[in-house]
């Protein structure tokens, strides 16, 4: 069930009102049935395979909490790792892993056929796969109780908002807020709605606005010359935005009306001023599952520098191939990657540049330089991210470099001139609102305005989403990953 | 909390009934402001007060944009052009289907089979059933629903609620004058020999075909097929046009390998199933060599349209429509 579908719009008043209707201890019954239920309206078989890796980390954990033998907890952690990425593999990587193979082989003329899996992708199992792993190893590490209750257990594991995209919730944060009784409070309601509204409004108004551009530029790339496939790409880094931050902020939304504290997922990531700051900024709950659970057990900043870097690189390396199997996103992986490297790297050698420039007695030009400057590098690598294939995205970059005119017709990108117009006004309130962020929160600022004026900007908002909302109910991007 | 709950409830219903108002006034003024002018609604109104003025209608034209645009029933004795933007064949057979509940004396029916009357792309997810407003008067919702794959609510809010995504419609306010229509027939003032015309022959040729398109599409043909049957059951002759193509689209069906062989026998195969006899009129290299005749690589302009039909006319009184 997609969140910007009627079905959606439907199930969850039913399930809210039925939440805050019933007794406190058969909520987390109704919960778990709803998770499953809108799961289950993707493709119903695939509940069974969601099961299966609540079952497996459930009792792999009871056992790592009730031996004292270290080698048997280890053996309890490794066996629910490895069955949770064997599925995860077995699902997304193996015609990958068999084509990649193929390719190789083909090199030395060996002709390889692989046997091709014709299935299709599991949603969200790159996300609750990653969840299950972060719950077995925080049992290990002691971090978190196991919990008894297979029931709230299985609830953790499928909870409908963040169930299929994310936030990928920490046990320590979610399991013990399925004990608490969360009463309606008019606040807390009213806050989860708007947020769910502005989620909607960067999902339908501006991603799947943009989406009509992205796609015909990105899907033909041969007709177009270097300015249109430069606005599609910057395009692109807006839609991704506002496709995932908006299911993130729906999700985050949905659960605080039932009084579900989610994590924040994005903060205003395009205003960062170094790549260490986008990453801390942009899809927070997967780079900080990284750091956890893969930087940290690596060595984390205890090891030598160049080891650091190392380190740093597969991690970027494994992002690039959680996010999808295929070369294009290795490469945007392994450009992060390198991104990251040379900042940290660099940074001494630029501040003292910056210095001796004399820059910094201009801090706010040198911030927006900075903002531009990681915005653009970011944006090359989104070409990777969004091109069909390595050959496009080279494509891509070349024609910008080399085939750039000032030529410009809406009517070429198969839109209208009002078309672009809402794409780049929405692009420009999105930019404001973040503005008003940096100074303020959005909450702050609407509850500081009079009950008329705060009626007016959500009727607005309503009115833009019902006026100018793509209603063709595209899925979210990050629910093939 | 219950008093939360109560003033929770209570300001919900009053937003609501606001928010309900304001899209109930927009709705409107889209309808005044959009709807009505829009170029398949001026068509339908022009078919209802032709009713009104008992008009005869002996030649009734059906197609897509190809048809709209190259029938000038001022040029053609008794004459309708039925035809409108973007239609496909499953909309062809309601609007036929109509028409012959309404109107049993036509006496000639007229159906397009250009290169992308079967092909996948009018047969998209956003475009194989639009104009919702208009088509669910006269098509059943569950039929629509079979069509579209949409859910009921969704057919529902489109038919009754068109402004819902279509906001950037309200920028045909600042468009000034509007296309002349004359029952049915649109004026397209453009001139494609003025225009760099390989470069837009290649990006019509798109819009009318998807990537690998199987150029006859099953549903198309399933479509096609009932429309031959329905009228050939009211006891109406057909005709089955090509409307006119620029040299530049022809060429551009050709780099797409278009089977047109394949595709006419398919065509007639289709249509010897059911009738014994029909006319074939064959215009699409007619006009190759006045691009000035064109808007765009495939469709008439203005005064193409009026050669194109004395043309047609003459044809018709000949006999080579009719025989």
């Amino acid at each position: 069930m997609l969140f910007n579908s009627v079905h959606f719009l439907i199930f969850f008043p039913i399930v809210t009102a039925l939440y805050f209707t019933i007794k406190h201890k058969y909520r987390w019954i109704l919960l778990l049935l709803a998770s499953y239920y809108f799961y289950m309206s993707w493709k119903p078989e695939y509940a069974l395979l969601l099961l299966f890796s609540t079952i497996i980390t459930f009792y792999t954990a009871i056992g790592i909490s009730n031996t004292q033998n270290q080698k048997l907890k280890q053996f309890y952690l490794w066996m629910s790792i490895i069955i949770n990425l064997s599925m995860l593999f077995f699902f997304k990587y193996f015609n990958f892993a068999n084509d990649s193979v193929k390719e190789f082989l083909a090199l030395f003329s060996i002709h390889f056929e692989p046997f091709v899996l014709n299935v299709l992708l599991p949603v969200g199992i790159s996300f609750y796969t990653f969840q299950a792993i972060s719950y077995s190893v925080d049992v290990y590490n002691n971090k978190v109780n196991p919990e008894r209750n297979f029931g709230m257990y299985a609830l953790y594991h499928s909870f409908f908002p963040q169930l299929v995209a994310g936030p990928i919730e920490r046990a320590g944060n979610l399991l013990h807020q399925f004990y608490e009784e969360h009463r309606f409070e008019y606040k807390r309601v009213a806050d989860g709605l708007k947020l769910m509204l502005w989620g909607f409004f960067k999902k339908v108004v501006v991603a799947d606005r943009l989406a009509i551009i992205v796609n015909t530029v990105y899907n033909n790339v041969g007709d177009y010359t270097g300015l249109y496939l430069l606005v599609g790409t910057i395009f692109f880094a807006f839609q991704i935005y506002c496709d995932f931050s908006g299911y993130s902020d729906i999700a985050i939304g949905s659960a605080q009306i039932m009084g579900f504290r989610l994590m924040d997922n994005f903060k205003r990531p395009y205003f960062s001023k170094s790549i260490p700051e986008f990453w801390r900024r942009w899809h927070i709950s997967l780079s900080s599952w990284f750091r956890d659970y893969l930087y940290i057990p690596l060595g984390g900043s205890r090891i030598s520098v160049p080891r650091g870097y190392f380190n740093l690189f597969i991690i970027f390396l494994v992002s690039g191939l959680w996010h999808g199997a295929k070369w294009t996103f290795v490469i945007w992986g392994i450009l992060h990657g390198t991104y990251m490297i040379f900042s940290l790297a660099t940074k001494n050698g630029r501040e003292y540049i910056v210095n001796k420039a004399g820059l910094g007695k201009f801090p706010r030009i040198h911030h927006l330089f900075k903002i531009a400057f990681v915005f653009s590098l970011v944006c090359f690598s989104w070409i990777f991210f969004r091109a069909n294939n390595a050959h496009d995205a080279l494509n891509i970059i070349s024609k910008i470099f080399t085939n750039f005119s000032f030529d410009f017709s809406a009517h070429l990108l198969n839109i209208g001139w009002p078309t672009l117009i809402i794409a780049l006004s929405s692009i420009a309130l999105l930019e404001f609102v973040h503005l008003i962020q940096s100074h303020i929160s959005i909450r702050e600022f609407l509850d500081s305005k009079a009950l008329y004026m705060r009626w007016w900007i959500l009727i607005i908002i309503i009115i833009s989403i019902l006026l100018f909302g793509v209603f063709e109910q595209t899925e979210f991007i990050y629910f093939q990953f | 909390m219950i008093t939360d709950q109560k003033l929770f409830l209570r300001k919900t219903a009053v937003f609501i009934i606001i928010l309900v108002i304001i899209v109930i006034i927009i709705n409107t003024a889209y309808w005044k402001i959009v709807i009505e002018k829009k170029n398949v609604y001026r068509a339908e109104k022009e078919y209802l007060d032709a009713i009104k003025q008992n008009k005869i209608i002996d030649y009734a034209f059906y197609g897509d944009s190809h048809a709209r645009d190259s029938i000038n029933p001022k040029y053609i004795d008794n004459s309708f052009n039925f035809g409108t933007g973007d239609e496909n064949y499953i909309k062809t057979y309601y609007k036929v289907k109509k028409l012959l509940d309404n109107n049993k004396e036509v006496k000639r029916i007229f159906l397009e089979i250009d290169p992308h009357s079967f092909s996948s792309a009018p047969l998209s997810k956003q475009r194989i059933m639009s104009d919702n407003w208009l088509y669910s008067q006269f098509i059943p919702i569950k039929e629509i629903k079979k069509i579209t794959n949409k859910s009921i609510i969704s057919i529902y809010l489109e038919s009754y609620l068109p402004v819902l995504g279509n906001g950037e419609d309200f920028a045909v306010l600042f468009i000034g004058k509007q296309t002349d229509m004359y029952y049915g027939w649109y004026n397209d003032t453009r001139n494609f020999s003025a225009e760099n015309k390989s470069l837009i022959a290649q990006k019509d040729r798109k819009e009318q075909f998807t990537e690998n398109d199987a150029f006859l599409n099953p549903i198309a043909l399933e479509y096609f097929e009932k429309t031959i049957k329905l009228v050939d059951e009211n006891h109406i002759p057909i005709t089955l046009v090509r409307f006119p193509l620029s040299y530049e689209y022809n060429q551009e069906l050709k780099k797409i390998n278009f089977p047109e062989a394949e595709f006419y026998n398919e065509i007639a195969a289709i249509t010897n199933k059911h009738l014994k006899e029909y006319n074939l009129l064959d215009y699409h290299k007619t006009y190759e060599n006045n691009s000035e005749y064109f808007s765009n690589s495939h469709h008439l302009n203005g005064a193409g349209s009026i050669i194109f039909s004395e043309k047609i006319n003459k044809d018709i009184k000949q006999g080579k429509a009719t025989n």
